[in-house]
């Protein structure tokens, strides 16, 4: 049986800044993670998945791949979170964002 | 120190050119990242979890306080102001992009630096002792050998597409600080009973997922054999090493499945194949890089400084540090410094610009401007004479790097781990952190003595966890991390594998593991020795008992 689908929004790295970045609703690639577009479906995953490839072959950015999100909107694996919030050893490298420790 | 010629300027200028036109390609949507990605990495530029990462190479971890200043202003001007030195003796720099990236490569290569064979399936940057031409127990310095290994090394096309990435270590000392035993090829110099140096060649060492320990495969070789025999080495692994499964490609598994004696054999055969003479450096060459390593003017001083015995007494803080931070010199009236880059609280390995300036700073007023990056992440000023001890240590406590704790449970090695990996299964860094904070207590650091504790964030073992005394892994646990320990392990040249000492632990829970492991220790321990004596002594079951006393 297909797994089911977990919600998910789009991640990339910015191919010339290198900074993990996160497609927003209206579109726009951001370091925040802050108003993303989020796929609720299998359809809108693979739509999501689609645009990141796009947006790799438009040369914006690069290794575009989906982040499984849990309720509250936060990604569910601790890479990711630290990924969108910074490293966890000091406080002046989190991302200004950065809601909770990442563990 | 060794400086380029004219053909080693060149030809860096040149790799640099190459990358700033296929970068400028890859923007331009003339390459794809799948035909940039082995060029980038061929110049030491990664893409990590947070940004691209660039790895500069450290030739057997010495460099010149104006290296060190450029790597300072490197950090400031296209990083976040600091720099992560590794336990392969380079420096990452985390948070670089892309579109400077060739900016960076022209700064490195106008102080004779690059990152060329930071990466990929070739022969990485050679290591070696960080006290290197100065310490009191060396036959000689190795850095000459590590320098003939990395021009031999250098784009050896033969070499450029190896099964696996391939490291060498060399020392000249017979008590071990190059891990060589731990190393696809290490190097050890001895002297045979004519009193001839040579080397004694290890081969298949190495950690990740099967840790091995090297093994002899020739008692004596002489000096001037080391290129062909190397080359002899090379050409067995090049052509028997397995390339089907990347798992099982680097040399200690050919060396394993062979069998010790038959490889042995086989490399004596194609030794003996080869063109001892047309192979082996020219003697002129080997002196000519032998004359850029000739020791610095030192002084020829009393044993004692009466400076370093007032200050000692003056001033508490600074004789802690003097008992643990330095190291002796084959020379009266000199000593070896080591910079601890492990604060309490801090990310091992970690260096600011700043720190990098005043470490810089410190070499040139009392240390002939030169320094080292040791593998176990910290710095070396190598020639140092007491007298101006306690002026230096006064420079280095100004800025935060007077942690006096050189061996001791706090100075902990850790690779980036999750915090920056790609490949991480859990973090490190946090778990050093919280360690040096619980032992942070310098009368108990120094009351437990000669420790190591050394953290990887995942199988890869980049922070050498199999042969620290105490080893962490970090690993994942359905979603939690979770951190398993290895008991025994041992860099030296009595190398030794740490055992697996049970089921592993939380995030929470290693802390108090080890402070339990640490506390039985003290119970057990016969006067004056060692946790690692102690541990081969009373074997892992004391210990055992002790971690898992609670959890029952
Ligand atoms: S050991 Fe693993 S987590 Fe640590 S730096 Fe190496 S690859 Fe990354």
């Amino acid at each position: 049986m297909a797994k089911a689908f977990v919600s998910s929004i789009l991640t990339a790295n910015d191919l010339r800044e290198g900074w993990s970045v996160f497609l927003t609703r209206d579109g726009r690639w951001s370091r925040d993670w802050a108003d993303l577009r989020v796929a609720a479906s299998a359809e809108e995953g693979a739509e999501l998945s689609a645009l990141g490839a796009a947006e790799e072959a438009a040369r914006r950015v690069v290794g575009a791949y989906l982040v499984e999100i849990d309720a509250e909107g936060r990604a569910k694996l601790r890479r990711e979170r630290i990924r969108a919030e910074g490293p966890t050893h000091r406080a002046d490298l989190r991302r200004a964002d950065a809601l909770s420790e990442a563990a | 120190m060794y400086r380029y010629d004219e053909f080693d300027q060149r030809f860096v200028e040149e790799r640099v050119a190459q990358f700033r036109d296929q970068a400028r390609r890859r923007l331009s949507g003339a390459l794809t990242e799948e035909e940039f990605r082995p060029l980038r990495l061929m110049n030491g530029l990664y893409l990590q979890l947070h940004a691209y990462m660039l790895r500069v190479a450290i030739p057997y971890g010495t460099l010149s306080s104006d290296q060190m200043r450029k790597l300072a202003d490197i950090s400031e001007r296209y990083d976040r102001g600091y720099g992560h030195f590794t336990t392969r003796q380079n420096i990452q720099y985390n948070w670089i992009k892309l579109e400077e990236t060739a900016d960076i490569l022209a700064d490195l290569a106008s102080v004779q630096m690059h990152a060329i064979q930071t990466s990929g399936n070739c022969i990485r940057n050679v290591t070696s002792d960080p006290f290197a031409g100065a310490a009191a127990d060396e036959f000689e310095d190795p850095r000459p050998t590590g320098e003939l290994i990395r021009q031999w090394s250098s784009l050896h096309p033969e070499f450029s597409f190896l099964p696996r990435k391939f490291k060498i270590a060399v020392t000249g000392s017979p008590n071990d600080r190059a891990a060589v035993k731990a190393h696809d090829i290490g190097l050890r110099m001895i002297k045979n009973e004519a009193g001839d140096l040579g080397y004694e060649v290890i081969v298949g060492g190495g950690l990740g997922r099967t840790p091995m320990i090297g093994k002899v495969i020739r008692d004596f070789l002489p000096k001037a054999e080391l290129l062909p025999y190397l080359e002899a080495v090379m050409r067995v692994y090049n052509l028997h090493g397995r390339r089907d499964n990347k798992y099982k490609a680097r040399i200690k598994i050919l060396v394993h499945e062979m069998g010790e004696e038959p490889f042995r054999k086989e490399v004596e055969r194609e030794y003996a194949r080869l063109d001892v003479e047309s192979l082996a450096a020219p003697a002129e060459e080997v002196e000519r890089i032998q004359a850029y390593f000739a020791p610095p003017a030192l002084e020829n001083l009393p044993e004692e400084s009466k400076a370093f015995e007032r200050a000692k007494t003056a001033d508490p803080d600074f004789r802690i540090w003097a008992e643990t931070n330095l190291h002796p010199h084959r020379a009266p009236g000199y000593t070896s410094v080591v910079i601890s880059l492990k604060p309490v609280g801090g990310a091992p390995g970690d260096a600011t610009a700043e720190q990098m300036r005043v470490a810089a700073e410190a070499a040139d007023l009392w240390a002939f401007g030169e320094l080292r990056v040791t593998h176990e992440q910290n710095l070396v000023l190598a020639h140092v004479k007491k007298d101006d001890l306690y002026p230096l240590y006064r420079k280095l406590a100004g800025a935060g790097l007077d942690s006096a704790n050189r061996g001791l449970v706090t100075d902990i090695i850790a690779c980036p781990g999750l915090d920056y990996c790609a490949l991480a299964t859990a973090r490190s860094i946090p778990i050093a952190q919280r360690l040096t904070e619980r032992f942070a207590d310098p009368k108990r650091q120094r009351d437990i003595g000669p420790l190591s504790i050394k953290i990887s964030g995942c199988i890869n073992a980049c922070g050498h966890h199999h042969i620290g005394h105490i080893g962490i892994l970090g690993l994942d646990k359905a979603g939690a991390e979770f951190y398993q320990l290895t008991l025994g392990g041992d860099p030296t040249e009595t190398a030794a594998i740490g055992e697996r000492a049970g089921a592993g632990f939380s995030a929470e829970g290693v802390v108090d593991a080890i402070e339990r492991l640490v506390d039985r220790y003290l119970e057990i321990r016969e006067p004056s020795e060692t946790f690692l004596q102690t541990y081969r002594r009373t074997g892992a079951e004391s210990f055992k008992d002790a971690l898992y006393a609670e959890a029952g």
